[in-house]
């Protein structure tokens, strides 16, 4: 069994739409989480709940959503077209929407509660030295947190790895534009090429390995 | 009045009690006021809002002309606007931050060659050389709490605030760092607030002390007044004192120092006194003072005082003696040895204190 350079394209393809996904979700993920970390504010819980769904509902019906928001004819599908001329549905960037709905709970989840842990007289002290909020979030909350913030992107990073059920619904499966390794393997089995599918399953687990390891890398203490 | 704070104000959480700050116009000068009063009286809330970490929920709270906080005008001056150095309890050090990053945060404004000098001047000054770039899990908590210090002095703060400073120490570093605080806060010539439930530790840092009792502000003055004179047995009880006083010490023989109190030589051990202490606070708890008739002078105690018995009162299992030997001074003895003895109100007796039995704190 050989590789050929399709295969590579699904792999590297995967690769970089998961990392945009995550890239795509840290920025309003974190700010999200120290808000529903550090602030009381009105709809909060309603802003939890909603974050959370793709979580427990099945990534078909976030997928199906997702496919109706942004269609041609879905409030937002047609305010992209019709001011921007973009189209979303069954592109590459439609795969980055699937993967960073999917995997925002994961991150929001995980940096909230790290955020919380974060003992909040450590924030005052830097307050009482001068510090604004701004300064406070990055020079003591976000480096004492980092250690859960950087499990939240792995977990993120990995969930958009593997994700299939919104992928397939709004991005579908176009050979070399949308396809990703999950949709490759299941389309594989379908057509009885079972030991291609074990091929990219074992890229998979590769791939899980080495962003786990990473993440321990980086979370480390600078010293122990 | 530059240095002047005025607080009155008053402070409540859910199912806590009300804290109140009544007009308190202290640190009229670059003195060090003591925030006394056992655990629950509200010290830390005080401190909290002066900071600026807590927002009164009544009240005012001014200081140096510069209005902080005031309720009615719905003011309030956050704490990073305030130029305060605060020590909290247990330092607050950030964990991820070398000492050097932990005493420049406060200086952003500053350029790094500045920056780096006026850390190193800090540093200097407080015996830190060389753990520049420690950790804070690498010092000891002494070496902490310089730390803790020299970060909240960093940027020339106009009202510095320590939260029990002393109390996340062992024992020896405690009775060596008290000495040392003093001496580096009078030198840092910055109005301190201390917060502190020791009442020897309130003793030997303050200046003046306001005691704090379920929230109120009982007593403010200078720290020998309060302690020699409560104004109510409310204060009396909080300060737990029997008798402290400030004494002088006249000489120092092979570890017996002869110290003066109101015109009175008592013999104490010199015991852990640094060399050259003159003064000094005299502690002396009831439960070692024995009472006996005038007459009777053979016995072992090196301080046989001429006294007057000024008050008896019942408590608990004993029988609480005022007595008026020159200064007040307090002998919990049991019934039985006070009537023996034939106690009442004016008559005159001998107070036998030992000399190890009194305890000297430098001041």
């Amino acid at each position: 069994m050989t590789w050929n350079p399709d295969d590579w394209q699904i792999v590297g393809f995967t690769v970089w739409m998961a990392v945009l996904g995550t890239l795509v979700i840290l920025p309003p993920g974190i700010a999200l989480a120290w808000l529903l970390a550090r602030r009381n504010w009105c709809g909060k819980t309603l802003v939890e709940t909603t974050v959370s769904l793709p979580l427990v509902m099945p990534p078909v019906v976030t997928g199906l959503v997702l496919l109706k928001l942004f269609g041609r004819r879905g409030p937002l599908g047609r305010w992209l077209w019709e001011s921007f001329g973009i189209e979303v549905v069954f592109t590459w960037k439609a795969v980055v929407i699937a993967l960073a709905v999917m995997s925002l709970p994961m991150l929001v989840r995980a940096a909230r509660s790290a955020i919380e842990d974060v003992n909040p007289l450590f924030e005052q002290q830097a307050r009482t030295l001068g510090a604004g909020e701004l300064r406070v979030f990055f020079t003591i909350t976000l480096p004492l947190a980092r250690r859960g913030v950087m499990a939240g992107v792995v977990l993120a990073f990995a969930r958009a790895l593997g994700e299939f059920g919104a992928t397939i619904m709004i991005a579908g499966n176009i050979p070399g534009k949308t396809t990703t390794l999950s949709v490759a393997i299941y389309n594989l089995v379908q057509l009885g090429q079972d030991d291609r599918a074990w091929m990219f399953a074992a890229v998979c687990v590769v791939l899980a390995f080495v962003s786990v390891a990473a993440s321990e890398r980086l979370s480390r203490p600078r010293k122990s | 009045m530059k240095h002047s704070l005025d607080a009155d104000f008053e402070k409540s959480y859910v199912g806590g009690p009300v804290i109140r700050m009544q007009n308190c116009a202290a640190l009229t000068g670059k003195g060090i006021t003591v925030l006394f009063g056992i655990s629950g009286s509200g010290k830390t809330t005080i401190l909290r809002c002066i900071a600026g970490l807590e927002r009164p929920d009544s009240g005012h709270i001014r200081f140096g002309g510069e209005v902080w906080s005031d309720a009615a005008r719905n003011v309030f001056l956050p704490a990073r606007l305030r130029s305060i150095g605060l020590v909290p309890q247990e330092y607050g050090l950030f964990p991820h931050l070398t000492v050097f990053g932990n005493v420049s945060y406060g200086l952003v404004k500053m350029i790094a060659v500045e920056r780096r000098q006026r850390v190193a001047e800090l540093l200097e000054w407080l015996g830190l050389e060389g753990f520049k770039n420690r950790f804070p899990c690498e010092l000891s908590g002494g070496q902490q709490q310089r730390v803790a210090l020299a970060r909240a002095l960093a940027s020339r703060p106009r009202l510095l605030l320590l939260d029990e400073p002393l109390s996340a120490l062992d024992n020896p570093t405690r009775v060596r760092l008290r000495r040392e605080l003093r001496g580096l806060l009078l030198t840092a010539r910055i109005p301190a607030i201390i917060v502190t439930h020791d009442r020897q530790e309130a003793a030997a840092l303050g200046d003046e002390i306001m005691v704090m009792h379920d929230g109120c502000m009982i007593q403010h003055g200078p720290v020998n007044e309060v302690f020699s004179k409560p104004v109510s047995h409310g204060v009396a009880d909080i300060l737990a004192v029997e008798t402290i006083l400030p004494g002088e010490i006249l000489a120092n023989n092979d570890g017996i120092a002869v110290v003066r109190v109101n015109g009175i030589s008592l013999q104490a051990l010199a015991g852990s006194l640094p060399p050259m202490t003159k003064d000094v606070f005299v502690c002396i708890r009831a439960e070692d003072v024995s009472l006996s008739s005038p007459g009777e002078n053979a016995a072992s105690p090196r301080n046989r005082l001429s006294a007057m018995v000024t008050g008896i009162v019942r408590e608990g299992p004993l029988v609480r003696i005022g007595l008026d030997c020159g200064f007040s001074l307090t002998a919990l003895l049991t019934p039985q040895a006070s009537e023996e003895l034939d106690l009442v109100d004016g008559c005159r007796v001998t107070a036998l204190i030992k000399a190890p039995r009194i305890h000297l704190i430098p001041r």
